[in-house]
């Protein structure tokens, strides 16, 4: 398409022009005559413009050295393995979120969410809504392997009818129940918009469940908070949302610090392993520091 | 300028309004102990189909066939239409006289320049009436008893011009009169009649019933005709009270309006003729009269911050068996059943009302046929908020309680059941109890950010702040086994969220002992739950455990890599704790 517009273009420009003008004038007077032919000519689709989103502290110097800050409007993909600081760079986030006013939202897939320790990290409470998914079985008998049918989409139902009569998959329908509400709640939450920020926690949830989320939803989901000007940051044990989120950090530990017989705190390194915008890998440091009113308790 | 709403028909048009779908069909209103009731009301189509007021029940129900409804009155109905019609006239005028059932008189002095000419303000009255669900003749006219007669006696809306009045008002029927003077002594309006006994009142009620029957016999059919008659000579035959409605028929009296201030209650109520069993229909009912609860409301210019949904309970036939008899005795001829919307900021919205309330019902059932309906609100300011440029991201407040609605129904629990919040807001209790907290309702915190001088600082140092090793907790804390060696774990397996946790322990901190509200045992305590008022004594360890992990292969992809994964040792921080006095050993939490 735009070899054939050129030679239409071309054809309509005056040699004399070609010969004589130079680099810069003839650049200037293909912009105008592009200019005039995208007026005339309409698309059937217009295609929305890709605008650079706009970041946000992450209430971490370290990270927002690293990436930026957290895009609003996009998927930011947190993860690491247990102990990691996971947690620790969520509650910044969100401390940062609700010291400029916001209005945050929390799901908690496993319920793990610890107050004390949120408040301790500057997140002031009552500007969080926090949603403590319960897995609670459905009345009926059988809904919660429904649920794995109507959400998740064939690719999930193919292994989980695999799987129906296992006793693995019995005894993790209520994990099931948890993601189903965790996904419900993300959608509802993200309609409903106004949020400045909505963090997923599914780190508590085993990867074999974790994993059955389809990519259909991420990307529904990154298409629903997109208008909304909102940070939705998903936490979990490896990656899941992939090419759908537009910022990716892994977090590593080193180490445990210890200061005698006390926990004194972590030491965590955070790789950068996606960006949208800057397309390239960093790793720098960045340090957790322990919980002080836990090592005062002592 | 005074003006006049009278509803005909009202015991008709009150059911009509509550039950639209009757408009097109013929409905005969009735009263009396069966099976002596009587017809008391009839709307237009039962008139053309023949049938009369004073008719017996079945009289009407043959002369009806299918093509219309023979109904009981329904006196929530007639209040609920009552103060609707108050209400669309406070809309447009605060002076109000509450007359009668069906008749409201206000004072239109000064509207003009609110709304204009008085053909104007009759038209925005009209508009307001037709709002509130009910049809109704309006007139305009220089004195209250002319426009009051005007409204009875002339179909739709009618403004008297002062130039023309005597002779619109001269051609009114005496009926029209007769009315308004059995209304004014049953009301008690009437200055003689405020202050006489019944007995009085049945004399005088006698007297203008003898006074209209002779007026008939006499061919006197209009106003025009009994304004016509000698003073003198009909003082003699009919005595000073034949002299006042001569008077009243001349336009000539002037009384004030005994202004009324309607209280600010909004409800609305239905008796169902059929008990409703299921939630759809229930819904499609309560969606009529929220609609007119809201209209109510907004002739006001209020809104509601708290929307009450009362429902009478038909009393089952299988209740005898199920229930014990002191059950029995408690339910009595119906048990009534609430439900309670509070609402954080004050709305007006009656589909959001309508959703709320639908999954308030989906998750609480009434679960007994309802009879009665009764669904008030509490009126309130509307939030004079304007959301400014500067405001941080924060969620609509209506949209947001629909939204919390609905996360509520998804996680199968209902606010203000008593059931522990599963969303709102974390509020932390004041106790030493490690992980104590409670849910209170969430709202969102209005800091009336505005301006950019009310705007929150941001400062990039305090932008950031440093970061806290955070404790995941396990709800509820899962049972370990723990071997000790010196006193020291050194293997700990639990059993959480589908996966053991089992390994050796790498290193350890601790114990370091708590206890508290021990002070407390036998209480309970009114602020914090019950499960809190327990004491506790404990040691808690922090671990780090080592589990074996298996991984892929270095340099393989796909499920190659997974034929000869690599072992590698993952490290977990863990909070264990243990009993002192059962001597249990539970994994209550882990770092991250």
């Amino acid at each position: 398409m735009p070899s054939i517009s050129f030679a239409f273009l071309n054809s309509q420009s005056e040699p004399s022009l070609d010969a004589v003008a130079p680099l810069s004038a003839r650049r200037e007077n293909l912009r105008g005559v592009l200019g005039n032919l995208a007026r005339q000519v309409s698309t059937a689709v217009e295609l929305p413009e890709q605008k650079t989103p706009e970041r946000v502290t992450s209430g971490v110097r370290a990270l927002d050295a690293l990436c930026g800050g957290l895009p609003r409007g996009a998927i930011t993909e947190i993860y690491g393995e247990a102990s990691t600081g996971r947690t620790a760079v969520m509650l910044a986030a969100l401390a940062a979120a609700t010291r400029r006013g916001e209005t945050c939202a929390l799901i908690d897939a496993t319920d793990a969410w610890d107050p004390q320790s949120a408040e301790a990290a500057g997140v002031e409470l009552k500007r969080v809504l926090w949603i403590r998914c319960n897995g609670m079985l459905p009345k009926k008998e059988g809904e919660a392997m429904r649920f794995v049918t109507d959400d998740f989409g064939n690719h999930a139902w193919a292994g989980a009818a695999k799987q129906k009569s296992s006793a693995w998959t019995q005894k993790n329908a209520p994990l099931y129940r948890r993601l189903e509400q965790a996904l419900r709640a993300a959608d509802l939450l993200l309609q409903g918009g106004g949020f400045g920020m909505v963090v997923m926690d599914l780190a508590g949830l085993p990867m074999e469940v974790a994993r059955r989320v389809p990519m259909t939803t991420w990307f529904r989901f990154k298409r629903a908070v997109e208008p909304t000007g909102a940070s939705l940051l998903v936490l979990e044990n490896e990656p899941v949302v992939h090419g759908c989120a537009s910022l990716g950090v892994k977090l590593n530990r080193d180490d445990h610090a210890r200061a005698g017989n006390l926990l004194h705190g972590l030491d965590v390194r955070a790789e950068l392993v996606r960006d949208a915008e800057m397309k390239k890998r960093v790793q720098r440091e960045t340090s957790v520091q322990p919980l002080g009113p836990w090592c005062n308790s002592r | 300028m005074f003006l006049a709403v009278h509803i005909p028909d009202f015991l008709a048009e009150a059911i009509l309004r509550a039950r639209p779908e009757l408009r097109h069909r013929a409905l005969a209103v009735v009263e009396g102990t069966p099976p002596l009731c009587y017809v008391v009301a009839l709307n237009g189509r039962a008139r053309e189909a023949g049938l009369a007021v004073g008719m017996t029940k079945v009289e009407a129900e043959i002369l009806v066939q299918r093509a219309g409804v023979v109904m009981m009155r329904d006196p929530l109905a007639e209040q609920s239409a009552h103060a609707a019609m108050v209400d669309a006239v406070c809309a447009v005028s605060p002076k109000v006289e509450e007359t009668a059932a069906d008749v409201v008189v206000a004072d239109a002095h000064g509207l003009e320049r609110l709304f204009g000419t008085p053909r104007q303000v009759a038209r925005e009255l009209s508009r307001r009436v037709a709002e509130q669900g009910l049809e109704a003749n309006i007139a305009l006219a220089s004195n209250a008893d002319n426009a009051e007669h005007a409204a009875r006696g002339f179909m739709g809306v009618s403004v008297m011009e002062p130039a023309a009045e005597a002779d619109r008002v001269g051609s009114l029927p005496l009926d029209a009169l007769f009315a308004t003077e059995i209304a004014a002594v049953k009301s008690g309006r009437c200055a003689n009649a405020a202050r006489a006994s019944q007995e009085e009142q049945r004399k005088t009620l006698d007297r203008l019933v003898r006074m209209q029957e002779t007026l008939e016999r006499w061919g006197i059919r209009n106003f025009r005709g009994l304004a016509a008659l000698p003073g003198a000579s009909l003082s003699e035959r009919l005595g000073r009270h034949g002299v006042r409605l001569q008077q009243l028929a001349e336009g000539k009296l002037c009384r004030e309006l005994v202004l009324s201030e309607p209280a600010l209650v909004f409800e609305e109520a239905m008796e169902l003729e059929s008990a409703v069993e299921n939630t759809e229909p229930l819904m499609f009912l309560l969606g009529r009269m929220v609609d007119q609860l809201c209209a109510r409301l907004s002739a006001r210019a209020l809104c509601t911050h708290e929307l009450r949904l009362r429902m009478k309970l038909e009393r089952h036939a299988g209740d005898e068996v199920a229930l014990t008899r002191e059950e029995l005795e408690a339910l009595g001829d119906g048990a009534i059943t609430e439900r309670r919307l509070t609402l954080p900021v004050a709305m007006n919205d009656a589909k959001l009302f309508l959703k709320l309330l639908h999954l308030q019902l989906g998750s609480r059932p009434p679960g007994a046929p309802v009879t009665h309906l009764w669904v008030r609100a509490e009126p309130a300011r509307p939030r004079p908020g304007q959301a400014g440029l500067f405001m941080p991201l924060s969620p609509e407040p209506e949209k947001l309680e629909l939204t919390l609605a609905r996360i509520h129904k998804l996680l199968s629990t209902t606010p203000g059941s008593g059931e522990e919040l599963r969303a709102g807001c974390a509020d932390l209790v004041d106790t030493h109890r490690p992980g104590a907290f409670r849910m209170t309702r969430f709202e969102v915190k209005e800091d009336g950010v505005n301006s950019l001088e009310n705007a929150p600082v941001l400062d990039a140092d305090k932008e950031f702040s440093q970061p806290v090793m955070a404790l995941r907790r396990l709800r509820p804390p899962v049972k370990a086994d723990v071997e000790m060696k010196n006193g020291s774990p050194t293997r700990v397996s639990a059993e959480c969220l589908g996966s053991t946790r089992r390994g050796r322990v790498i290193w350890a901190a601790g114990p370091w002992r708590t206890s508290g509200e021990w002070w407390l045992r036998g209480e309970v305590k009114e602020d914090l739950a019950q499960e809190t008022a327990q004491s506790w004594a404990r040691d808690e360890w922090d671990v780090a455990i080592a589990t074996s992990k298996a991984k892929p292969s270095n340099g393989a992809e796909g499920p190659k890599a997974w034929r000869s994964p690599t072992m590698v040792a993952e490290i977990s921080l863990f909070r264990i704790v243990r009993e002192i006095e059962s001597g249990l050993w539970w994994m209550e939490a882990g770092y991250d």
